[in-house]
């Protein structure tokens, strides 16, 4: 069970991304959690329930996308959905394939409330 | 002051990327010193204990090798591997799978020398510890055939993240149903470069190869830190 971790992890980063950008609010935190992100969506969703009672979060959506996990082939570099954890290229029966996405915990974006003064453009924050 | 509008900020940022840069600079530092990590998963009771005695008898003091074991309670692996290497228990009071943080505290207390092999034994759980990079440059999942032939399906991220397959308890073959080719190519097709390695630790049996391959890994980072 270390959904809980990572929920803490994550709620840590979005609050350096508030502090970063002078945000007071969060409405909305969208993840991504692939077939191979190693955590159970449901688990993460109770976890963060849990984790955000009582603080600045505790009306602060959280949306998990669940992305395909995808491939790509080193031999014929043909992209494809690998399926029931079968990690064999469709195109070339080549077992030489690299995960693209999809096996990670990603934090997309989150969604500012703010106030008329505070308005601030939307940008793309780096890691 | 009520809220009047919405503003969303992409982020699209890896949870987990400060720690994995984390592993990955002590895994630069430690390859540099010519250490090789190897962290051994599995489920409880496969054989990862076991099979670092067999290892530590093997080279019986030829090879500087260390141990950090990691457990939810006691140290009762710790006293098994003291009489053969200098080892370090790792007690996480109930967690599931080491993280980082924890391997370098017990690196800390190791005493200080230039250990050619440091052995990160996980906790045993086939599903955490995937997920935790250890900064070991090699992974290595064990499966007894006690347990079933079923596992690499049932825990794909694991085998899918892991560089070798131990096989181990092959002493047991003859009594239980389960079979070797068939989780062999189970895992392959989740990780198709997977070595594999089929050994008994009580006997000693398929210990020289095991050993042969780690002793081969470690020329590899040791030639790398000379390109």
């Amino acid at each position: 069970m270390h959904e809980t971790t990572l929920v803490r992890e994550l709620l840590v980063q979005v609050k350096q991304v508030m502090v970063d950008n002078s945000i007071e609010r969060v409405t909305t935190i969208r993840i991504e959690v692939g077939p191979l992100a190693g955590v159970d969506p449901l688990l993460v969703e109770q976890a963060y329930f849990l984790l955000v009672q009582r603080t600045e979060f505790e009306r602060t959506h959280l949306m998990v996308d669940q992305p395909a996990l995808m491939a790509v082939c080193h031999d014929c570099q043909r992209q494809f959905e690998v399926v029931d954890f079968k990690f064999l290229c469709p195109g070339c029966l080549s077992h030489s394939v690299q995960v693209i996405s999809g096996d990670q915990v990603r934090l997309l974006d989150i969604t500012a409330g703010c106030h008329e003064s505070e308005l601030i453009p939307s940008g793309v924050i780096k890691e | 002051m009520t809220l009047i509008e919405e503003n969303t900020i992409a982020i699209n940022r890896d949870v987990q990327g400060e720690r994995k840069r984390e592993a990955a600079k002590l895994r630069s530092k430690m390859g540099r010193r010519g250490t090789l990590i190897v962290n051994l998963v599995s489920s409880p009771g496969s054989g990862k204990t076991s099979l670092l005695e067999a290892t530590a008898k093997h080279w019986n003091g030829t090879h500087r090798m260390a141990v950090l074991v990691g457990d939810i309670a006691t140290d009762r692996d710790a006293q098994r591997l003291a009489p053969w290497v200098p080892v370090e228990q790792l007690t996480t009071g109930g967690a599931c799978h080491l993280e980082i943080e924890l391997v370098k505290r017990g690196l800390a207390k190791l005493p200080d020398e230039d250990y050619e092999y440091l052995f990160i034994e996980n906790i045993g759980n086939l599903v955490c510890p995937a997920s935790h990079d250890l900064a070991e440059h090699v992974r290595v999942v064990l499966v007894s055939t006690t347990e079933g032939d079923d596992k690499p399906g049932k825990y794909p991220k694991m085998f899918r993240t892991s560089q070798a397959m131990i096989i181990s308890k092959t002493d047991l073959l003859p009594y239980v149903p389960f079979s070797v080719v068939s989780v062999i190519e189970d895992a392959r097709l989740i990780q198709g470069d997977l070595s594999v390695f089929e050994v008994c630790s009580l006997t000693g049996h398929g210990i020289d190869g095991w050993c042969r391959w780690l002793e081969s890994q470690r020329e590899k980072l040791v030639a790398s830190n000379f390109v």
